[in-house]
């Protein structure tokens, strides 16, 4: 299925137009006239829109998997938010800088990276996967430079880039090595070396090398530890709606590659070495998320805060990613932690990108509002986007009814329900941690007086992106029903993949044995397999197994002869959807459904 | 734990930390001394190694270019990192690049030595050499202060030292099973067997009999158009990206006042 | 062409281990921006050897074009770099890369 998106360009289709997009508004920014270099920000706005309605339509949607869908049109939404909230960008955004000809070029390199994210999903093989990475990061580099003329930003600029690079050398040290483990750099061969290498409870020590390399590389894209230190200074050096970018595109970028390749091990790590791949990512988990919020504490500048909210944000997604895909697709929200992890994903950011647009709109002055102080009392002048940024902050908090609730939520009943209740504790601890700064910015916008006279933009664009926003935030937080179900179809891309499953036929009876090895990455999961989607329409089903494995053993009959139709809507009691064709147990009732008919 | 080796990435460590420019009593020659032994240990360690493998007869043990080419990297590496005079870091990065190009030649990699040549040593390093000398404040002539000492020496020899020490450790300690899968029995040697396997089903590339004829290059073509055609594509983006924020961030900020509204290109 | 040992390809391996690991102690230890981002380079040029013995123990061309990209994207990296670096140079007029550390908190 992966291998149709190299044949056919249809499924890439979202990302070709956006790459368009950019060259075409890259040319715009150098056009002569004034009316067309105006019309840039318009153009790329139309662009992302487009890019949105062809990930929807049918077509596009049967030549990738759901999570390419998923992440593509969670790239386009967020985007147009981006897009919105760097309007004026680099225009007024601080008064001193005069170079207000290459607009063009700062929507083009949004874009290109914006490409980037959503062809993350798509990719299928190593070297595709390293320079989609490189497609999201090479124009944040160049953005975070020349965002504005301020030395600070060339600082944050060169920070981030050279930490940039030494995070590619020593990703592409593990890709090397996934590589040399597998001998190919198709993602199905080395999850075919994987599975072979796994039924053998022995993972060569290279593999798991590889894997820990390639993890502490990402972890730069995501930051979190040990690659996080250099998030404070960028999102401060940086101007605040390339600030607003960063803590959504390498990100995404970031957790879509490690969910990536964690799925190329079938998501096991049972028994033998190979517990060091979930050992790394508790750790790095709890520390991700404890660092950022104690730093985060002792800010008083609001964009340094947000650096260090986006780490401890980023720990509280590793450890969804701890609890593991659910087993079968289809199953419960609570074993799920892909499902969480991405949903988080897309809540956090909703939220931060909210709160960073709500900040764009109060900094009028040429140096922004980036001290706490500079936002006090802005309420009563401006209670509209106060209202905004309150309620994105509340929702990173946690508050029940908005989004960033259910995000926790999903997380804490993942970890506890596959047997992480250490994380699980930790990721509330956490939460009331962080509970403590964000209040403090609310504070300060409601109860305070007016510190400074504040200065606010004049232009429509971030308040509009802040609006929408806060709205889909508690939106989303009251009905969820439709996200929870697009991200239900992309994580079970990453369901069941760990399992095997044998089919037997004999005389119409069709007896379908599911072997999941659980572990100390599974435990407590075997409850889950009571939601098999097969269990409904067998005429039997078993469930047996000791701490290491579980097998599941389905019986279905048939009686013979069959007729077509029949023996085929018992295969689409299933959703018709190519996705869940990765799950094992489906692809074999499918199998089943086919041998009888013959 | 292999002691043998643990002593010799040991003598690494401090070999390179004692070659690291430091600006009070140079201690290079002293460096420079461990360094050798270092070299020479792991020379020996790896010809025992080799000598105790399996099926050395196909591979012949260690090779004498494989030495010669692999301390030349080494050597030049070290160089590099360690040089007070960024040019001359520069210059030992040509020298690295070219025992790389000798060792991919050894690995059957013709054309990726050639192109590692023109392109690096050639291209990028031509321009590393071009900034060095643009950017240097006293005119290259001196040693600049922030060029004779570094930071955190020890935590960086440290880190790194561990890091390699674990790899190889991990590599060369019991049977190389445990570190990496033997590769499947059978007819693997059967030429690059990606070609085939590729042209099975393309008649229109005529030559029938793809493995015993072509050439590594015209593979290596085969294999980064058909399988990698759009990772190709995705490659040209980024060059363009990158040429187009190379002109992004060297262009001077300078004052273009009133170009907004005027309906003019601003002039540079 | 003879298959390759894999004690041979270990000898590859290591090699591109200790490249590997010299460019990292470069990038933490120099405080020349040049030199920072040279080091990353012999990273890169570790990898390329790991990729190339891979690919020739493997006896397929994945490795080698595996490399191409990677010295595709290190000379985009390193014109973007070089850039960076003259402006930050005029800025300063110099190259030392702690000059570059005003934000704290």
């Amino acid at each position: 299925m992966a291998e149709d998106v190299n044949t056919s360009l249809l499924g890439l289709l979202p990302e070709i137009i956006l790459l368009c997009t950019a060259a075409v508004v890259l040319l715009m920014g150098l056009a002569r006239r004034d009316v067309l270099r105006r019309l840039t920000q318009w153009t790329a706005v139309i662009g992302v829109i487009v890019a949105f309605v062809a990930a929807y339509s049918n077509d596009v949607q049967s030549h990738t998997t759901a999570l390419g869908t998923f992440l593509t049109l969670l790239t386009c939404g967020i985007g147009l938010l981006l897009l919105f909230s760097a309007w004026e960008m680099p225009f007024a955004m601080d008064p001193a800088h005069t170079d207000r000809h290459y607009r063009g070029e700062f929507f083009a390199m949004l874009l290109c990276s914006l490409a980037g994210v959503s062809m993350m999903a798509k990719v299928n093989n190593l070297i595709w996967l390293f320079l989609a990475l490189e497609l999201v990061s090479i124009p944040t580099y160049i953005v975070v430079a020349t965002g504005r003329g301020q030395s600070e930003a060339q600082e944050a600029g060169i920070k981030y880039f050279f930490l940039g690079a030494l995070s590619a050398a020593i990703y592409l040290f593990g890709f090397s090595y996934l590589y040399g483990f597998s001998g190919s750099t198709q993602f199905s061969a080395i999850t075919a070396v994987f599975q072979s290498d796994i039924s053998r409870h022995q993972l060569p020590w290279m593999a798991i090398l590889g894997l820990l390399l390639v993890l502490l590389g990402i972890s730069y894209k995501i930051a979190a530890v040990p690659l996080h230190f250099y998030a404070a200074d960028v999102y401060q050096g940086a101007a605040t709606p390339v600030t607003a970018f960063l803590s959504f595109a390498p990100k995404a970028a970031g957790f879509v590659a490690i969910i990536l390749l964690l799925g190329l091990t079938g998501w096991h790590f049972s028994s033998g070495p190979d517990v060091t791949i979930p050992a790394l990512l508790t750790v790095m988990a709890v520390l991700t998320m404890t660092i950022g919020n104690v730093l985060a504490l002792l800010q008083r500048n609001i964009k340094r805060m947000f650096a260090y909210s986006s780490i401890a944000h980023s720990g509280y997604i590793l450890a969804a990613l701890v609890a593991g895909p659910a087993l079968v697709a289809g199953g419960g929200w609570a074993h799920d932690g892909v499902a969480a992890a991405l949903f988080y994903l897309a809540a956090y950011s909703l939220m931060t990108v909210g709160a960073f647009a709500a900040l764009i709109y109060m900094q009028g002055k040429a140096d922004g509002a980036e001290d706490i102080d500079d936002i006090a009392g802005i309420s009563s002048e401006h209670p509209m986007t106060a209202a905004c940024m309150a309620i994105c902050l509340l929702s990173l908090i946690g508050m029940p009814g908005t989004i960033g609730f259910l995000g926790k939520l999903f997380i804490v009943q993942a970890d506890l329900s596959t047997g992480h209740w250490i994380l699980a504790v930790f990721v509330v601890v956490n939460a009331a941690i962080a509970a403590a700064y964000y209040l403090r910015i609310i504070a300060a916008m409601y109860v305070r007086e007016p510190w400074t006279p504040s200065h606010v933009r004049t232009t429509l664009a971030p308040r509009f992106a802040a609006a929408l926003c806060a709205a889909m935030v508690i939106g989303f937080g009251l009905a969820p029903s439709r996200l929870l179900s697009d991200i239900r179809h992309a994580a079970d891309y990453m369901a069941g993949s760990s399992g095997t499953v044998r089919l037997t036929v004999f005389k119409g009876r069709a007896k379908i044995t599911s072997h999941f090895p659980t572990g100390s990455f599974g435990r407590g999961r075997r409850s889950s397999l009571l939601t098999d989607p097969l269990a409904g329409y067998a005429r039997r089903s078993r469930l047996a197994g000791d701490q290491n494995s579980c097998v599941v053993k389905h019986e279905f009959i048939f009686a013979r002869p069959l007729k077509k139709d029949t023996a085929w809507s018992t295969a689409r009691l299933l959703p018709p959807s190519p996705v869940l064709e990765r799950n094992p147990a489906v692809v074999a009732l499918r199998m089943s459904a086919r041998l009888i008919v013959r | 734990m292999d002691y043998a080796l643990a002593v010799a990435t040991a003598l690494g460590a401090l070999s390179i930390y004692l070659l690291l420019p430091r600006g009070r009593g140079s201690l290079v020659k002293t460096g420079a001394l461990v360094g050798v032994l270092t070299l020479g240990a792991a020379m020996l360690y790896l010809l025992r190694w080799a000598g105790l493998q399996e099926g050395v007869s196909q591979g012949a043990g260690l090779n004498v270019f494989f030495c010669l080419f692999a301390l030349i990297a080494v050597i030049s590496a070290t160089a590099v990192i360690c040089h007070p005079r960024p040019l001359y870091c520069a210059l030992y990065f040509v020298l690295l690049t070219l025992a790389l190009a000798g060792l991919f030649i050894l690995l059957f990699a013709q054309f990726m030595a050639i192109v590692l040549i023109i392109i690096y040593a050639g291209a990028i390093l031509v321009t590393y050499v071009f900034v060095i000398m643009l950017a240097s404040p006293g005119g290259n002539v001196t040693v600049a202060d922030y060029d004779r000492v570094t930071t955190n020496p020890l935590l960086a020899v440290l880190v790194s030292f561990v890091l390699l020490g674990t790899v190889l450790q991990l590599m060369f300690i019991g049977k190389p099973r445990a570190f990496m899968a033997a590769r499947p029995a059978g007819p693997v040697a059967v030429g690059m067997a990606m070609g085939h396997k590729i042209l099975a089903g393309k008649p229109a590339l005529a030559d029938p009999k793809p493995t015993s004829k072509m050439g590594v290059m015209e593979l290596l073509g085969v294999n980064l158009y058909s399988q990698y055609a759009l990772p190709l594509e995705l490659a040209g983006i980024l060059l363009t990206i990158s040429l187009v924020g190379a002109v992004m961030i060297a262009r001077k900020n300078e004052p273009a006042a009133g170009v907004l509204g005027t309906g003019q290109m601003p002039t540079e | 062409m003879p298959v390759m040992s894999q004690a041979v390809l270990f000898e590859y391996l290591s090699l591109g281990a200790v490249l590997f690991v010299l460019g990292l102690i470069g990038f933490v230890a120099r405080r020349n921006m040049i030199l920072i981002f040279l080091s990353t380079e012999i990273m890169f040029q570790g990898v390329a050897v790991n990729l190339i013995a891979f690919g020739r123990y493997w006896m397929n061309m994945d490795g080698q074009s595996f490399v191409i990209f990677l010295l595709t994207i290190a000379a985009a990296e390193a014109s973007l770099a070089l850039g960076l670096v003259i402006l930050l140079f005029r800025r300063r007029e110099t190259l030392n890369v702690d000059v570059w550390s005003e934000m704290q908190g």
